[in-house]
C-alpha cells in the first residue's frame, strides 16, 4: 500500500488548560468492560424517560466517506459539549494529534478522562464525532511499548514538502509520498510539557517546575537514550556501553503541541505548516500570533491580513482592517484595533503567508476576553483564564465567502497604526537603532525612551513596553560602556550599580509585558524608573 | 544573636541553590527547530561561552555542585530560558554586593554588560555560532583554594543520602586533637561529593563561626592582624546541608568532607576575632515592612567582616555605622542578597570604629517573593559584625 498522506485542515481549541478530574462511577477499574458498562447504565438512568438519544443526535452527513476514530479522551467538557482527545492517525482524514471535537451531548456523560473510545467521522467535517463508543481496556502489559508508527522526517529548503510530509503517519514501512524517502520508525506517545518551557516534559500530568502552570498534554516521540552518551537513540530498551539500563526520553513531533499560548483560539493552515492562535483584548485588539509545525514563533515577514467583525446574526457589512506587525519581541503576531467590537466577539480573519498566495481564511469567536495562562497559585486569586471554543471550522482550501473580493477590500483597508501607537509611538525608538555618540545627546535619549516606557504603561500598552525598556537599557549601557570616565571617579560605582538596575528591570518588565501582567510590571517600572533618575542625577540632568 | 546558638539537627525539606529547584526533575529531550527567529546578535561559542565560563564555571560544570553544566552548547542551550529568567531576577550569580558598597574580598561580579549579552543570547534564539570552533574543556577542580591546609579534619564517618531523600541538614562534632592553643586565620571545606553539599557551617564548638561555607566561592583569609582562637581539645561543629541533583533523588548517595583549617601567628595584640550581631527586634518582624534596627558598640573595635543571615530575600539590604560624632560611614551595600546564599564578606580595609557607634541595618523587601525560589527559614533576620577589640 503506499503511503498516505493525511492532510488536514481543521480549527480546535483546548478549552483551558485546568485537568479535569475524572468523574468516577463506582469501584469498578476504570476502562474495564464492566466499568463501562456500569456508566452506560447509570447514564441511562440519569436521563430522563422523554429524552431520547435520537432527537438529540447530531445528523451524520450524507455523501461523505465515513472513517472510524480512535483515541483517548483527554478533557471532557460538559457544558461546551466537547471532547478532547489524543486521536490515533486515520489514513485520508486526520494524522495522530489531539484535538477538541463537539459530541452529541447526550453521549458525554458516558466518556471520562481517559477513555479509549472509537468514533465514525467524515470527509471535510473535522470538529464532530459521530457515535461515540467507550472501548473496553484490554488487560496490557503496563511495561509494553507504544506501537511503531512511521512517519516522513523530510527536511531540506522547500517547506512546502516538509510541512506537507510532516504529516504522514503510517503503521508500516515505506516511502514519503513527494521526496520517495523512506519513512523512519517513532514511538508516538501522549506526555505532558509546560506551556511555556518546551524542554520539560514527563508522562503524567503535574505542573511546571518553572512557573508551577499546569503542564499540558503533547504527542512525542519516545526513545531511549543514555545518561553517558546523550547521542545513544534507540527505539527500545537496552543496555548503554556502562552497564546502566537505557532511560526514556522524548522528543517533540509536528503538530504534536497544538495547546494555544496566550489564551486563543488556535488554527492550523491547509499547507500543514502555518498555524496560528487568535486573541482578543483589551481594549479591543485582535491579535494574532503565527507559529510553525512545531508550535514556534514564526516571524510574519511577507504576511498581510485583513478582518472583519462579524455580528451575531451574520457577518456585519464593514470595512476590512489591515493587521499590522505586532511588537512581540519574537515578531510573530499581527493585530488591529477593532473600534466598537462588544462581547461575545466574531471575526473574520483572511491571511496570505506571502503576496502571492492565496487568501486563508479563519473564523474566531470570543466570548471573553483573552487571558494568558498564569501560573496555578495565582489563577486561585484571579479568575480563570478563558478560551472560547471557535464556532466555525475551515474546510480544504479556501473557503468562498460573501465577503466582497480580496481586490475590493485592499483600497478600503483601515490602518489602525495611529490609533494602536499613539503620539507615545513616535519617539519610541526602536531597539538597535543607531545611538547618539555625545553623552549629553545619550542621557536625553535615555529620557526619551523611559517617557515612552511611562506613556505606554498608562496606557495599558504592556506588549509594548519592550520596545522602549530595551531601548533604554541600550543606552544606558553605551553610557557606562563608553562615558563613564566622564565622570569623576566617585560617581562611577553609582553609575554601575544603576544600569545594572537598569539593565535587570528592563528585560523583566520585557518578560512581564509579554505576560500582560500589570501587578508584575509595576513594581519592575518602578525599579526601572528609580534607576533612570539615579543615571540622570549622576549626570546633572534632574 | 550568635549562629552557634541555632545550630540543631534538622532534617527537611531545603530549597538551596536557585537552579535545582527551577530545574528540578527536568529529564527530558527536545527536538531543535531550525526555524526559531534568531535575534541575537552575541552566539555561544564566540560570546557566551567566555562569560558562562569566567561566571559559572566554579559549579555549573560536569561533576560539580549544580545540577547543571553550562560549559557546552549543547548543554547550556536547553536551559536558556532559565538562565535569563536567573540572571535577570538578580539570583544568578549568586554576588549581591552592589558596585556603591565598601570593597569586599573576592566574590564573582558580573558586569551590566555581561548579563545583557548573556541574556540577548537566551532570548534571542540561542545561535551556537561557528561549528569549527573548538572549545576548551572546563574541568571541575576539587581543591583546596588556599593551599593545603595545616590541619585536615575529615568527617568521623561518611554520610550516605538514603534513596528519596532529597535534602536534609546534618550537625557533626569533630575533635581537633590539638594540644596547644592555634589562632585560625581561615577554614575552608573539601567536599566529598561536590554534587550533594550545598552548604556549611564551621564553627569553634560553643565559638565563633570560623567560615560559612558555600559552593563555588573563595576561601578568604582574615586580616593579618586577625584571627580565632583555637584551645587545646576545642572542637570543632559542622553543620552541612545536602541536597541531591533530580538525577540522584533515587540513589543513595554518600560524602565524607573535610575541614580544612589555617593557622596564622598569634595577633599582635593578643586579641582574638569577636561577633557583634544585631537582631531585628521581635516587633519588626513584618516581612513586607522596611525595617531598619540598630546595634551599639560597648567599645572600640576594627571592624573586619560582616556576615548578614536572611529568613528571605531582600530587594536591598544596607549597613551602616554612625560614630558618636555623627558621621555616617557606609559598611555594606546588597542588592538583591538571597537567603540560600549566606556568606561572610571580609572588608578589603577594616574599618575603625570608637565605643558607642551605632550600627544601623534598614532592609527592603524584594516586592514579589512568590517566584522565589523557597528557603528554609534557618535564620532570623540578623547582621554580624567581626570585629577586633581595640
Amino acid at each position: 500500500m503506499s503511503p498516505t498522506v493525511a492532510v488536514f485542515v481543521m480549527f480546535f481549541v483546548i478549552l483551558g488548560l485546568r485537568w479535569p478530574a475524572p468523574h468516577t462511577i463506582g469501584a469498578l477499574p476504570r476502562g474495564s468492560a464492566a466499568d463501562v458498562e456500569q456508566r452506560q447504565l447509570a447514564s441511562n438512568a440519569s436521563r430522563p424517560a422523554s429524552d431520547s438519544r435520537s432527537k438529540k443526535a447530531t445528523a451524520q452527513p450524507r455523501d461523505k466517506k465515513e472513517h472510524t476514530f480512535r483515541g483517548t479522551v483527554e478533557k471532557v467538557d460538559i457544558g461546551a459539549g466537547t471532547l478532547t482527545v489524543n486521536g490515533e492517525n486515520v489514513p485520508g482524514w486526520m494524522a495522530t494529534m489531539t484535538m477538541t471535537y463537539h459530541v452529541d451531548t447526550a453521549e458525554i456523560p458516558i466518556i471520562k478522562v481517559g477513555d479509549h473510545i472509537t468514533a465514525k467521522v467524515y470527509d471535510g467535517d473535522f470538529s464532530q464525532l459521530y457515535e461515540v463508543r467507550v472501548v473496553p481496556a484490554k488487560v496490557t502489559n503496563v511495561n509494553a511499548l507504544p506501537p511503531l508508527s512511521y512517519v516522513c522526517n523530510t527536511q531540506g529548503e522547500d517547506m512546502a514538502v516538509a510541512a506537507a510530509e510532516s504529516s504522514v503517519i503510517e503503521d508500516k514501512p515505506g516511502k514519503c509520498p513527494q521526496t520517495g524517502m523512506p519513512l523512519v520508525p517513532v514511538r508516538l506517545v501522549t506526555v505532558y510539557s509546560c506551556l511555556k518551557f518546551l524542554s520539560f516534559i514527563q508522562d503524567k500530568p503535574g505542573v511546571c517546575p518553572v512557573d508551577r502552570s499546569e503542564l499540558v498534554p503533547i504527542t512525542a516521540g519516545l526513545y531511549f537514550t543514555c545518561r553517558n552518551d546523550a547521542h545513544v537513540r534507540q527505539l527500545d530498551l537496552g543496555t548503554c556501553t556502562d552497564g546502566s539500563a537505557r532511560i526514556r526520553s522524548y522528543e517533540r513531533r509536528p503538530h504534536g503541541d497544538h495547546n494555544p499560548r496566550h489564551g486563543g483560539q488556535f488554527f492550523m493552515a491547509d499547507d500543514s505548516w502555518h498555524h496560528l492562535e487568535g486573541t482578543f483584548l483589551q481594549p479591543n485588539v485582535f491579535r494574532v500570533y503565527f507559529y510553525n509545525d512545531f508550535t514556534r514563533p514564526l516571524a510574519v515577514t511577507g504576511f498581510s491580513a485583513t478582518v472583519i467583525k462579524n455580528g451575531a446574526s451574520g457577518k456585519e457589512v464593514v470595512t476590512p482592517i489591515g493587521l499590522k506587525t505586532g511588537r512581540t519581541k519574537d515578531h510573530n503576531t499581527l493585530e488591529a484595533l477593532m473600534p466598537g467590537a462588544t462581547l461575545p466577539a466574531g471575526f473574520e480573519l483572511r491571511v496570505k503567508f506571502k503576496p502571492d498566495d492565496k487568501e486563508r481564511v479563519f473564523d474566531f469567536t470570543f466570548a471573553g476576553y483573552s487571558k494568558e495562562p498564569t501560573a496555578a497559585p495565582r489563577t486561585l486569586a484571579a479568575s480563570a483564564p478563558v478560551a472560547t471554543a471557535a464556532t466555525k471550522p475551515i474546510s480544504g482550501g479556501a473557503t468562498p465567502s460573501s465577503t466582497p473580493p480580496p481586490s475590493a477590500q485592499i483600497g478600503g483597508v483601515v490602518m489602525v497604526d495611529s490609533v494602536l501607537y499613539p503620539a507615545t509611538d513616535s519617539s519610541a525608538v526602536r531597539p538597535g537603532e543607531t545611538l547618539p555618540t555625545t553623552t549629553p545627546e545619550l542621557v536625553a535619549e535615555l529620557t526619551k525612551r523611559s517617557q515612552s516606557v511611562k506613556m505606554l504603561l498608562d496606557e495599558g500598552n504592556l506588549s509594548g513596553l519592550w520596545y522602549p525598556a530595551i531601548g533604554a537599557k541600550d543606552v544606558a549601557l553605551a553610557l557606562e560602556q563608553s562615558h563613564i570616565n566622564d565622570l569623576p571617579e566617585a560617581q562611577r560605582p553609582k553609575l554601575a550599580s544603576a544600569v545594572k538596575r537598569l539593565t535587570l528591570a528592563a528585560w523583566q518588565i520585557d518578560a512581564a509585558g509579554d505576560l500582560g501582567n500589570k501587578e508584575a510590571v509595576l513594581p519592575l517600572y518602578r525599579d526601572f524608573s528609580a534607576a533612570i533618575a539615579d543615571i540622570q542625577s549622576i549626570y546633572g540632568t534632574r | 544573636m550568635e549562629l552557634g546558638r541555632h545550630i540543631s539537627r534538622t532534617v527537611g525539606p531545603y530549597a538551596v541553590i536557585a537552579f535545582a529547584s527551577v530545574f528540578f526533575l527536568a529529564a527530558v529531550a527536545e527536538h531543535i527547530d531550525a526555524h526559531v527567529p534568531v535575534t541575537s546578535k552575541y552566539d555561544y561559542n564566540k560570546d557566551v561561552f567566555p562569560l558562562l565560563r569566567d561566571h559559572c564555571s566554579g559549579c555549573h560544570v560536569k561533576g560539580g555542585p549544580a545540577p547543571m553544566s553550562l560549559m557546552t552548547y549543547a548543554d547550556a542551550a536547553p536551559w536558556a530560558e532559565s538562565i535569563r529568567e536567573e540572571l535577570t531576577a538578580g539570583r544568578m550569580p549568586p554576588w549581591p554586593v552592589d558596585p556603591t558598597s565598601r570593597p569586599v574580598k573576592g566574590g564573582y561580579p558580573i558586569s551590566s554588560r555581561d548579563i545583557d549579552m548573556i541574556v540577548v543570547w537566551a532570548s534571542g534564539g540561542t545561535p551556537e555560532g561557528n561549528l569549527e570552533t573548538k572549545l576548551p574543556a572546563v574541568p571541575f577542580n576539587a581543591q583546596w583554594k588556599l593551599g593545603p591546609p595545616d590541619l585536615k579534619i575529615p568527617m568521623d564517618i561518611e554520610h550516605t543520602m538514603a534513596p528519596g531523600t532529597i535534602e536534609e541538614t546534618l550537625d557533626f562534632s569533630l575533635p581537633t586533637s590539638l594540644t596547644d592553643t592555634k589562632w585560625v586565620r581561615a577554614a575552608d571545606l573539601m567536599p566529598g561529593t561536590a554534587s550533594i553539599v550545598r552548604d556549611a557551617v564551621i564553627t569553634i564548638e560553643n565559638g565563633p563561626v570560623l567560615a560559612l561555607w558555600e559552593p563555588g566561592s573563595d576561601a578568604t583569609a582574615a586580616p593579618s592582624d586577625a584571627a580565632f582562637r583555637l584551645a587545646p581539645g576545642s572542637k570543632i561543629h559542622l553543620q552541612i546541608h545536602y541536597k541531591k541533583h533530580f538525577d540522584q533523588e533515587q540513589n543513595a548517595v554518600s560524602d565524607k568532607s573535610t575541614i580544612g583549617l589555617y593557622f596564622a601567628d598569634p595577633p599582635p595584640s593578643g586579641r582574638e576575632l569577636q561577633s557583634f550581631a544585631i537582631d531585628r527586634p521581635k516587633a519588626d518582624d513584618n516581612p513586607n515592612g522596611s525595617p531598619t534596627f540598630v546595634g551599639t558598640l560597648s567599645g572600640a573595635a576594627r571592624i573586619v567582616a560582616l556576615r548578614p543571615m536572611l529568613d528571605r530575600g531582600y530587594e536591598s539590604l544596607n549597613v551602616d555605622a554612625i560614630t558618636p560624632s555623627g558621621t555616617d560611614l557606609p559598611l555594606l551595600r546588597l542588592r538583591g542578597p538571597r537567603p540560600q546564599w549566606f556568606r561572610r564578606y571580609w572588608l578589603q580595609e577594616p574599618v575603625e570604629l570608637a565605643n558607642g557607634s551605632k550600627v544601623t541595618v534598614s532592609v527592603t523587601p524584594l516586592s514579589d517573593y512568590s517566584d522565589e525560589p523557597k528557603a528554609s527559614k534557618r535564620f532570623p533576620l540578623e547582621v554580624v559584625l567581626d570585629y577586633v577589640p581595640l
